[in-house]
Order: structure tokens, then C-alpha cells, then sequence
């Protein structure tokens, strides 16, 4: 009836990137991303109108952190640090925040885990999938941004604006791997995604204590969300090595997060 | 040992303990090949616990067991490539289409695309979910949710089938359904079930052997004819009975 038996070979031990496909076409096509995907709408139909006058004491601030406040640097700062580190803390949570919860949840983990894919696969295949949806989304959205505030924005720069927003993509993907890897930490959603916006919105709140107190600014570079935003302090010389640095410093706690994650995950028992 | 001879499963001395509570205690039996061999029990008897061990989701605490030769703690993967698993109770994705589901799962198993394709067409045709294969999982009834859980289970042509209590909350006719695909797979096929329940008709309608466990302890083993002629049971109430409760209380 169901045909023959399949053949004796080993079983596959690499990493399964059929199913890191699929799961990515599941991730896009979910109602977690049409959400999110609302609210980057909402963010970039909605920014330019809260650009057009910054508050006064916006600016002030902005020129004496980083001594230059011509509109283009205050746009910058405003939807970085004000618009997208918010966006990446609740689309972070909203994403990746249900990884392996919301298959124990749902009553579906042990149906999953019990294919012969490694528990740390499985976690690391959930978590790229909903990386290659973040990456896509705000690659999208920065494309747009960049068309929309090239006509609305005073003094705008797209080459400055981009370089910006590649080293910025990496502050969302952190996001998700933080709220990802405290998922597999708790037995309920809630509680993984509530620590995980608590958590990230503290490090948001301080991505610039480096600017504002200029002797906690080594401490401060212990924060991945400053690294996300530091360019803005160089943007009228950014190099090479002013946008390669932080991405690197991003990726290298990406690579952390993940592996806690997949260590958390391979040491799960399916007990209920 | 080849996993194409000796028993499907030996379980030898397993025990799993949570804590104070013994949920398997020294359990020892062995399942042969293509089979459907009935896991008999009530509800806390460990019946999951142990499918959860055999299948590498839970590690034991003591003893051992092989399933068609693997050890299932050292070569759970290899065990989990050869098996299907359909859960007690479980969720689909409702978002995803059945069609979807099981394109999903069979990537999970690294079938190639078009394989994959062709193997959940299969499985479609036969749970006559063809014409549902593009609707949305969270419309579906019990019973043809059932089905695709079911479907998932035989994507990768398993060797065995470790179903935990397939048929609770079917209605009689999606029962008789299921179980009929149930024997066809042991007839025709020559997977091998293990076949976990408290229902106690479906334990005499399909399985040849059977293992009754109560409390994490494995009570007896065999044929369902030889067990009631050893306790005297006309029936399978009876036999459950006796030796749950003793031979009293099912006289």
C-alpha cells in the first residue's frame, strides 16, 4: 500500500536545507509576517509627516553628540534609533520569538522532533528561516525608504542612507536571534517574548550612552544595538571599515545567540 | 546487528524516571517484525513515555532498547529515518495547506523535490484527501485532520509505525477507516505497528500481541488468545480487568 521501504543508508547528518527552505516559505507566508509587514508600511508611510519638523531638542541633541545637526544627520538618527531599533525589538519578538514554544504550545514538537533532523538543526533551520524573512523585509523596506525620502528629505544622501541601513539590517536579525534563542529558555510564549521585548528595549534605551555620557562609552560598545547605530557618529566619512566593523561585531553575537540556542534545543526533553 | 533481522523492537530493563516518579519501570519485551502489536494501558500507564523513548525524544534513565536494530539513544537519527510517529495528541499548522504539510514534512526527511511531490500525492490519493489537499489545515474535521497526521507519519515509507492512541476522538466510521489502513500497512506492506490505546476494541480488532502496562510496569505480554486463556477472560474487558485489578474484579 505505501510502497516499498526505504533503503539502509545512514541517516542524514548534515544540515538539512530542504527543510531550512521550506520553513522559510512557511515563515514569509505567515501571519506573524503579514504583521510585521504592517508595520513597516506603517513606518515608512508615517515617518516622513514626524520628519518634516523634528522636535527642537532632537536636533540640539543630535548636534552635540555627534557635532553636526544638518537635517540629514537628525532624519538619520530619528529612523534609526526612534523608528527601526523599535521595529527590530517587536518584529524580533513577533518572528522568532515562538521558536520550538509554539510547537510545544501546540502540541506539535514531538511530531517534529521526532523526524530525523537534530534537535540543533531544527532550531538553527527556525531561526535562518526567520533571518532570510528579516533580512528580505527590511532589505525591502530600506530600498523603499531610500526612494521615498529621496525626494522628502532635505540634504538626503542614499549612498550615506544605505551603508547605514546595511549595517542596521544586522541590529533586527540580533533581535530575532535574542528572542529566538530565549524562546527555547522558557516553556511559554508569553513569558519568551515579554523578557525578550523587556531585554531588548533596555539595550535600545542605551545604544547611545556612549554619546550622551562620553565616559561610559567603552561600556557602552558592549551593547550590540550600538554597534547597529554607531555610523551615524562618521557619517560624513563613512568607509569601508566604518561599516564593516559593527557588521562584523553584529554577526559575531548572531553566531553566539544561535549556538546557545541549538545547545538549549539538543538538551530539550519532549516530556509534555 | 543489521537492522534486517531479529526483532523490530527489544527492550531490555528500560526505565525512565521523573524525579520521584517511575513513569517506566524495568520494562522488557520484544515487538517482532510486521506486526501489529497492541500497547495496552489507561491513561498515566507510560505508554507515551516509552513510544517518547523509542523514538529518541526522551532519554531513558536505565536498561536499553533497539528498534530494528539501532540503539535508540546512540542512533535515535537512524531510528527516526526508519519510523513515523503519529502523537496521542497533536496540532497542524493551520496556516499551511494539507498539500503544503507534507511537502513540509517530507523535507524534514530530505526527500528529493520531486519525490517528495509524488509521495504526497500518494498519500493524498489514499486518505481521499485529493480534494481537500489545497485547503487550509484549520478548516479541517477531526477525522481528516487524523488522516493528514497519519499521512505524515507514512511520508518516508516507514519500517514502523508507533502510533499513541490513534483513534481517540474518531467517530465510528473514520475508525473503522483508520484501522483498516492500519492492517493494510502490517498486511502489505510489512511495517511493523506499534499500536498504543485504552480502547479495547481496537486493541482486539487489529493486534495480534499484545503488552499491558499499569503504572510503569509491564504486566503481561502475548497473544491476546493465549492471555485470556491464561486469566480465564472471555473478553478483552475481562482481560484488562484481571490484570489491572486482579482476577476478582474481572469475575
Amino acid at each position: 500500500m505505501t510502497g516499498a521501504a526505504p533503503s539502509p543508508a545512514s541517516a542524514p547528518t548534515g544540515f538539512p536545507w530542504a527543510f531550512l527552505a521550506h520553513e522559510t516559505l512557511a515563515v514569509a507566508r505567515s501571519r506573524r509576517v503579514k504583521l510585521i509587514v504592517g508595520l513597516l508600511i506603517y513606518t515608512l508611510v508615517a515617518a516622513p509627516f514626524l520628519l518634516v519638523t523634528p522636535p527642537p531638542e532632537v536636533a540640539e541633541a543630535v548636534e552635540a553628540f555627534f557635532g553636526d545637526g544638518s537635517t540629514f544627520t537628525v532624519f538619520v538618527f530619528i529612523w534609526f534609533d526612534l523608528a527601526m531599533n523599535k521595529l527590530a525589538v517587536f518584529s524580533g519578538a513577533i518572528l522568532a520569538g515562538g521558536i520550538v514554544t509554539d510547537e510545544r504550545t501546540a502540541g506539535r514538537l514531538d511530531l517534529l522532533l521526532a523526524k530525523p533532523i537534530r534537535r540543533s538543526h531544527y532550531f538553527l533551520a527556525k531561526l535562518g528561516a526567520a533571518l532570510i524573512v528579516m533580512a528580505g523585509l527590511y532589505a525591502i523596506l530600506s530600498l523603499a525608504a531610500t526612494v521615498t525620502f529621496l525626494y522628502r528629505v532635505e540634504g538626503f544622501r542614499p549612498g550615506a542612507f544605505l551603508a547605514m541601513a546595511a549595517v542596521h539590517l544586522f541590529a533586527p536579525l540580533f533581535a530575532a536571534s535574542f528572542a529566538a534563542s530565549l524562546a527555547v529558555c522558557f516553556r511559554r510564549k508569553i513569558t519568551a517574548i515579554v523578557v525578550s521585548i523587556l531585554a531588548l528595549s533596555l539595550l535600545v534605551g542605551f545604544a547611545f550612552i556612549g554619546f550622551y555620557i562620553p565616559s561610559l562609552y567603552a561600556v557602552g560598545t558592549i551593547n550590540p544595538f550600538f554597534h547597529a547605530v554607531s555610523p551615524i557618529a562618521s557619517l560624513d566619512a563613512l568607509g569601508p571599515l566604518e561599516v564593516a566593523v559593527p557588521i562584523v561585531v553584529l554577526i559575531a553575537w548572531i553566531a553566539a545567540l544561535a549556538a546557545f540556542g541549538a545547545w538549549r534545543t539538543g538538551r530539550i526533553e519532549v516530556d509534555g | 546487528m543489521s537492522d534486517d533481522s531479529g526483532p523490530a523492537i527489544t527492550i531490555d530493563g528500560l526505565t525512565k524516571t521523573y524525579g520521584p516518579v517511575t513513569a517506566l519501570d524495568a520494562i522488557r519485551f520484544d515487538v517482532e517484525r510486521g506486526q501489529v502489536f497492541g500497547l495496552m494501558g489507561h491513561n498515566g500507564a507510560g505508554k507515551t513515555t516509552l513510544i517518547r523513548v523509542l523514538l529518541g525524544l526522551v532519554r531513558p534513565s536505565g536498561g536499553g532498547a533497539r528498534v530494528l536494530g539501532h540503539d535508540v539513544v546512540s542512533e535515535s537519527l537512524e531510528v527516526r529515518r526508519l519510523a513515523g510517529f503519529l502523537p496521542a495528541e497533536f496540532s497542524l499548522p493551520g496556516e499551511m495547506t494539507a498539500r503544503r504539510f507534507l511537502r513540509y514534512v517530507a523535507s524534514m526527511f530530505s526527500l528529493p523535490g520531486d519525490e517528495a511531490a509524488r509521495r504526497t500525492d500518494e498519500l493524498l490519493a489514499l486518505f481521499d484527501l485529493a480534494g481537500d489537499a489545497d485547503r487550509h489545515l484549520s478548516g479541517f474535521s477531526s477525522g481528516m485532520t487524523q488522516k493528514v497526521g497519519l499521512a505524515q507519519a507514512l511520508v518516508n515509507r516507514p519500517r514502523i509505525l508507533f502510533l499513541d492512541e490513534p483513534t481517540s476522538g474518531l467517530d465510528p466510521l473514520a475508525r473503522h477507516d483508520f484501522l483498516d489502513h492500519i492492517g493494510k500497512l502490517a498486511r502489505e506492506d510489512g511495517v511493523t505497528v506499534l499500536f498504543s490505546t485504552h480502547i479495547l476494541s481496537d486493541i482486539e480488532a487489529i493486534c495480534e500481541r499484545v503488552a499491558v502496562l499499569h503504572e510503569g510496569k509491564l504486566l503481561a505480554r502475548g497473544s491476546l488468545e493465549q492471555l485470556k486463556a491464561e486469566h480465564g477472560a472471555a473478553s478483552m474487558d475481562e482481560l484488562y480487568l484481571a490484570l489491572v485489578r486482579g482476577p476478582k474484579a474481572a469475575g
